[in-house]
């Protein structure tokens, strides 16, 4: 069995509910984001948090605003809507039972 | 962030807007902008974090690519335009066995149901061409290409049964592809490419 294909498929799954967990902490720009998801390993590669926060602030579980200050790097910064939050805590509660049966199982 | 850097990070922005040149204008820009602070961002953090953050990037051309195919799916989606969505889908048939199998399928329905309209259509027009007929121990449907043999067996009343056919034929397919553009939008592409 390829092991690496299996890993990637781990995280794919992970990590939408690693992003929004993330922005539950508070309203945060892209590389905030990747910072957080991935300090205890890396879980998002940048080229797959930009097209997956799309596709949230799409379906209005996230929303964006830019923050332009003159001489400063623009940065768009995103937080999450009640119906992120609510998508957060349904994944938070699925998880936990998922997390429950792989720990008796394996 | 160096001159050397800036200009990398130009060049890559550069190619990506290009790539992302069926998107909106003013959606091309966003993106572009995003991805230019987050590289400005890393390039402020030194040489080895910037190379860090383009290789986990991917190339423009691929970054760009993941954009676009989110925004075919949501938004054929959204337009309810089968042609565009049965497009998106079958753009991603060889990378996606749902898409694969769930494309053709709906393909096939619209085939049959542009079939069915057809028959409907054409009894109206060239009633003795178009019906069912059984000769002997063969039953033919459809449109008769010559004089056809055999006894009619349906006359009018294939026309309601052609048309409810399609229609059915249609709407199937047409929530098919938006089940499977649904199940695809919902899926991320690898949170990393390549696991370390």
């Amino acid at each position: 069995m390829d092991m690496t294909s299996w890993q990637a498929q781990l995280r794919k799954g992970a990590a939408e509910l690693v992003v929004l967990a993330t922005l539950a902490k508070g309203e945060a720009y892209g590389l905030q984001i990747l910072d957080r998801a991935n300090q205890a390993g890396e879980i998002v590669s940048d080229g797959a948090l930009y097209p997956l926060l799309t596709r949230l602030e799409k379906a209005g579980k996230i929303v964006a605003r830019w923050d332009m200050v003159e001489g400063t790097n623009p940065r768009k910064y995103y937080r999450l809507t009640p119906e992120g939050e609510a998508m957060l805590g349904e994944m938070r509660r699925l998880w936990g039972g998922f997390r429950q049966m792989m720990d008796i199982l394996v | 962030m160096t001159r050397e850097s800036e200009q990398d990070v130009d060049a890559y922005v550069r190619r990506l807007l290009w790539a992302l040149q069926t998107l909106p204008h003013d959606d091309r820009l966003g993106i572009a902008s995003e991805i230019h602070s987050h590289l400005s961002d890393c390039a402020a953090r030194g040489d080895k974090e910037l190379d860090r953050a383009m290789a986990k990037m991917g190339s423009p051309d691929a970054l760009a690519r993941s954009y676009v195919e989110e925004y075919e799916l949501a938004g054929a989606i959204n337009r309810a335009a089968p042609a565009a969505l049965l497009y998106a889908i079958l753009n991603r048939a060889t990378r996606s066995l749902a898409a694969f199998v769930g494309g053709f399928a709906a393909l096939t329905l619209y085939l049959i149901a542009l079939g069915c309209g057809a028959v409907a259509i054409g009894k109206l027009v060239e009633p003795g061409y178009v019906g069912a007929w059984k000769n002997g121990h063969d039953l033919s449907i459809g449109i008769a290409s010559g004089p056809p043999a055999g006894q009619e067996m349906m006359g009018y009343g294939i026309v309601p049964a052609a048309a409810l056919i399609g229609v059915v034929c249609f709407v199937v397919a047409n929530k098919l592809l938006r089940l499977i553009g649904r199940r695809l939008l919902a899926r991320t592409k690898p949170a990393l490419p390549v696991a370390g």
